[in-house]
């Protein structure tokens, strides 16, 4: 049905694009709409000119136009910054602004040559299929199959059909569609689940197009990975979708067009995903885009192998492997001396003793490595309604450490951030902090005031609205001094002091809930800091938030440490983990099945497999090159493969940077000598390569 | 296709067949799930107006024992979960009976002679009467009440809302989408009270305290709330809710004989309370003649 149709090009790359199929129809049941069929020739299923949102409650328009067009059987990718309106752009395809949400629309959006404005999403969401961040806003029925059946039937279809379209759909995206999985309450499915319900809910409905607005940005990475796998195989149908993401390992070998909009949301550069990652660096940098992690582990290595760029780490590794890359990038030095057999050290009651140049003793580290430990799990045992949420869990935290703590949902990694700060009831077992037992509910408040007393543990939850108690954001940096009971000048200095290196001064008498999302997280660290705590413990930190907002918090949280606070980080992101933490420990069903340095953890893969987790792109690109040659066997982190900026041309030098510092404090200075230190019996260069 | 576009249905919901997949879980097994659940909100409506208006204690105690009945044939709950619940009930009564004949005024029970005598208290018939007939009435029409939402899905109230009593869907829907608010905002409210407490700020004991700290939730709840609303509306707009003025029901409610049959058998009840009920419950009520 659809009319032959030869794609324009979509900008200067577009020669290099991988041919789309031109009989790719789209999803399979949608003719041309009679009257608004566009007619032979004319190519763009969706086409946005000029197009300009301004949120009623914002008042401002955002950005200066964008222009954009979704050819049949495409999938474009669109990146930009937050705050560029990305969102706002993918609400006015199925006319949902301005019919629905309480915003303005400049421009024009057409689908299939409807122009939105004057027809409404009733209409539209037969064409458009949408998928929002959220898995748990797209919910609202109880049964898995009515959830399908859910637009469908709001479209009028007959109910046989309806449950044929259903079918169909929950097939498409891998879920179960025997009886007992179609009764199941959606509720009762994990978050990879419910969004891939979210997509089979949006495939019901037959649509030309979807738009998938961040989908996964609130999934673990196994989840993340099985939902682009659906994705893929409906990308072979010859399904038309626009995708905003920015967790681009997966998504972006998907694409067959990125876009990248800049602040002001206008089209900076737009071609297949190789050109645009591997052309555009500079500005995908000045936009705060992610990029795709085999991308900067090809930059750190030197120029990209063959003029191509790899998008996942899998890639590059074969690139490597394939010798295009120069013998100059093997890491060295990734096997700790002290460290025999480190990987196999599973159910540690205590961490092992660290190799001699973990990051916890490099000699700018706070003292007191051999000191007491600040926190202190001992055989600790939480029940809740029948179920065993940790099940004696030991562990120890030293001073200075930064521990992450990682798992899948439900594993108990929340918990065990609650019990260290008395938040939650222990059944069995104890926990300390700073040699101190925490007391929980009504007994710590008659022992000392609340769970963070006198100002020793610092908790920064995932959502930080839920921290503020007060009206404006000086109160709530006064808060914790003045329960504290520091005097009225002290308090007020240490607010001042706090509002100037938070960067909140302006907004001292505004309430904390009209800032925006990361002055909001940037509060909520600072009223956890002001008390100036031992123990910093941080909830997810990074969830949800693009690069500039993670670099931000990553750099605090790097301060605060080399100022002597110990933190732990539960969290999903085992790159980061791997870039910053010290120490990992995993956690499954409850119970602790590692707990050791960083390195040892993830370069096992086993240990991560059983604990339902995906290692990080580092690691994966690295385990892949490890088969064929032992030296990779302990890369994990992108500063084993070498710093951005020390690329300086073909030298051919190895960049061997030691793998065990994760920054530049303390560290070597340039890239040669850094290895030869303590005679490693690592390979220390390209010359051992055949 | 776009074949099955709309405009050419004609009135009323969409046929379709009655689909045992995926159907959501029933309350409960035995007959009462295969009632309309308009029907049983409709019985239970009349039979509390008759314990209502009913002068005699025997009328409302006979029907709340019926009721209890019904209840219990019509779910086959298990007995381990019922039986305490219905001594407690039991216990309860039993109590309102003794509470309201001595909150009872003096006038109620003048010139009658005293039933119960305890020590310095004593409790005359017509108070005793008085107190019975007060217990009876609460008894009953709490157990008509319950009765009335047993064997009752919300999907099924749903569906007899809109294809029985012609109840516009995007009303019917919107509550039934509300229902999936309640866990969303417990866990919310949740991670809001552990932060407030590590915060320190749900110190202090006693009302004013609590009303403070309930106050201090308030804020980031309803903020969460309303954008969770906003994003669940959108999500709905997106997949063509409202965009049309009925929509296709998969579940249409079959007429069964299970319908008529209940309205017959809560008639002879209702006959049967207020006939022949005084005759039969008297000797067990305290207070009755």
């Amino acid at each position: 049905m659809n009319p032959p149709r030869t794609r324009p090009a979509p900008g200067p790359t577009a020669t290099a694009t991988p041919s789309v199929t031109p009989s790719a129809a789209p999803a399979d049941g949608t003719g041309p709409d009679t009257g608004a069929d566009p007619g032979p020739g004319s190519g763009p299923l969706v086409r946005l000119r000029g197009v300009r949102v301004r949120h009623h409650a914002a008042g401002t328009w955002t950005g200066e136009g964008t222009d954009l067009e979704l050819f049949p059987g495409e999938l474009v990718l669109l990146l930009g910054p937050s705050g560029a309106g990305k969102s706002g752009l993918a609400l006015t395809v199925n006319g949902l602004i301005p019919h629905s949400a309480p915003a303005d629309l400049d421009g024009a959006v057409l689908v299939r040559g409807t122009d939105t404005r004057t027809t409404g999403t009733a209409r539209l969401c037969t064409e458009v299929g949408m998928v929002f961040q959220d898995p748990d806003a797209q919910i609202v029925t109880r049964t898995v199959l009515d959830e399908v059946c859910f637009g469908p039937e709001n479209t009028l279809v007959p109910a046989a059909e309806v449950e044929r379209r259903a079918l169909a759909a929950l097939r498409a995206v891998g879920l179960d569609t025997g009886p007992a999985g179609l009764r199941r309450d959606p509720a009762s499915l994990s978050g990879g689940e419910r969004q891939r319900l979210a997509l089979a809910c949006a495939l019901a409905m037959r649509p030309a197009v979807l738009v998938l607005d961040e989908p996964t940005a609130n999934l673990d990475p196994l989840a993340v990975r099985d939902f682009y796998r659906v994705l893929a195989g409906l990308r072979r149908n010859g399904t038309t979708a626009l995708l905003i993401e920015h967790q681009l390992d997966d998504a972006a070998p998907l694409a067959d067009r990125v876009v990248v909009l800049d602040h002001r949301a206008r089209v900076r550069a737009q071609g297949p995903p190789r050109e645009v990652f591997g052309r555009h660096a500079r500005l995908l940098a000045e936009v705060g885009g992610w990029r795709p992690a085999a991308v900067e582990i090809a930059e750190r290595m030197g120029p990209a192998p063959g003029g191509t760029t790899p998008l996942t780490p899998e890639e590059l590794a074969d690139a490597v492997r394939a010798d295009s890359v120069p013998a100059r990038t093997v890491p060295a030095r990734t096997t700790p001396a002290g460290h025999p057999g480190g990987a196999q050290s599973p159910c540690a009651a205590r961490p092992l003793p660290r190799p001699a140049d973990s990051p916890a003793d490099t000699p700018d580290r706070p003292a007191g490595s051999g000191g007491a430990p600040v926190a202190e799990l001992r055989s600790v045992t939480v029940r809740r309604q029948g179920r065993t949420v940790l099940d004696a869990v030991s562990l120890t935290v030293p001073p200075g450490d930064f521990l992450a703590v990682a798992g899948t949902n439900g594993a108990g990694k929340t918990t065990l951030l609650r019990t260290l700060a008395g938040l939650t009831a222990v059944s069995h077992g104890e926990a300390r902090v700073e040699g101190r037992p925490v007391r929980t509910g009504a007994r710590g408040r008659r022992a000392g005031g609340w769970p963070g007393a006198a100002g020793r543990i610092g908790y920064v939850f995932q959502n930080p609205e839920h921290q503020f108690v007060t009206g404006s954001v000086r109160a709530e940096l006064a808060h914790g001094p003045r329960l504290l009971g520091l005097g009225r000048e002290e308090t007020g200095a240490r607010v001042d002091a706090a509002l100037d290196r938070f960067g909140l001064t302006r907004y001292a008498e505004r309430s904390p809930f009209l800032l925006s999302h990361g002055e909001k997280r940037r509060l909520s660290v600072a009223t956890a800091l002001i008390t100036g705590p031992r123990l910093l413990l941080l909830d997810e930190p990074t969830f949800g938030q693009d690069r500039a907002r993670t670099a931000e918090l990553l750099a605090l949280v790097d301060e605060v440490r080399a100022a002597g606070t110990t933190v732990v980080a539960v969290t999903h992101d085992l790159q980061l983990v791997a870039d910053h933490a010290a120490h990992l420990a995993l956690l499954s069903r409850g119970r602790l099945t590692a707990h050791a340095p960083v390195r040892d953890v993830l370069c096992d893969d086993t240990l991560l497999d059983a604990a339902g987790l995906r290692p990080p792109p580092v690691r994966r690109f690295a385990a892949r090159l490890a088969a064929h040659d032992p030296v990779w066997s302990r890369v994990c982190r992108l500063d084993d493969l070498g710093r951005p900026g020390e690329f300086d041309g073909f030298a051919g030098a190895v960049t061997p940077v030691g793998p065990d510092e994760p920054d530049d404090r303390g560290g070597p200075e340039g890239p040669h000598g850094a290895d030869d230190r303590d005679g490693r019996d690592g390979p220390a260069g390209g010359e051992d390569r055949p | 296709m776009t074949t099955d576009r709309p405009g050419s249905a004609p009135h009323g919901p969409a046929p379709g067949p009655h689909s045992p997949a995926g159907d959501p879980p029933q309350a409960g097994r035995g007959f009462l799930r295969r009632v309309d659940p308009l029907v049983k909100l409709g019985v239970s409506l009349v039979a509390m107006a008759v314990a209502y208006l009913a002068g005699d204690p025997a009328v409302p105690a006979f029907l709340l024992l019926a009721a209890v009945a019904v209840h219990l044939a019509g779910t086959l709950p298990h007995p381990g979960r019922a039986l305490p619940a219905l001594a407690a009930a039991g216990l309860l009564l039993c109590w309102f009976t003794v509470l309201f004949a001595l909150l009872a005024s003096a006038d109620v029970g003048a010139g009658t002679p005293i039933a119960l005598s305890w020590g310095p208290l004593h409790l005359h018939a017509g108070a005793l009467r008085y107190g019975a007939l007060v217990a009876a009435r609460i008894g009953a029409i709490a157990a008509l009440s319950l009765l009335a939402g047993a064997g009752t899905t919300p999907e099924g109230l749903r569906t007899a809302l809109v294809c029985r009593a012609r109840v516009p869907y995007r009303f019917a829907h919107a509550a039934l989408a509300g229902l999936q608010f309640v866990p969303v905002f417990r866990a919310e409210a949740d991670h809001i009270r552990a932060a407030h407490r590590m915060r320190g700020a749900d110190g202090g004991r006693g009302p004013l305290a609590a009303a403070r700290r309930a106050a201090r939730m308030l804020v980031p709840l309803l903020a969460g709330g309303i954008r969770h609303a906003e994003r669940v509306s959108l999500a709905m707009d997106a997949r063509g809710f409202g965009a049309h003025p009925r929509r296709t029901e998969r579940r249409l409610p079959r007429r069964t004989l299970a319908d008529p049959a209940y309205c017959l058998g809560a008639l002879a009840v209702l006959a049967t309370a207020t006939t022949t009920g005084h005759a039969l419950l008297s000797p067990v009520l305290p207070g009755v003649p």
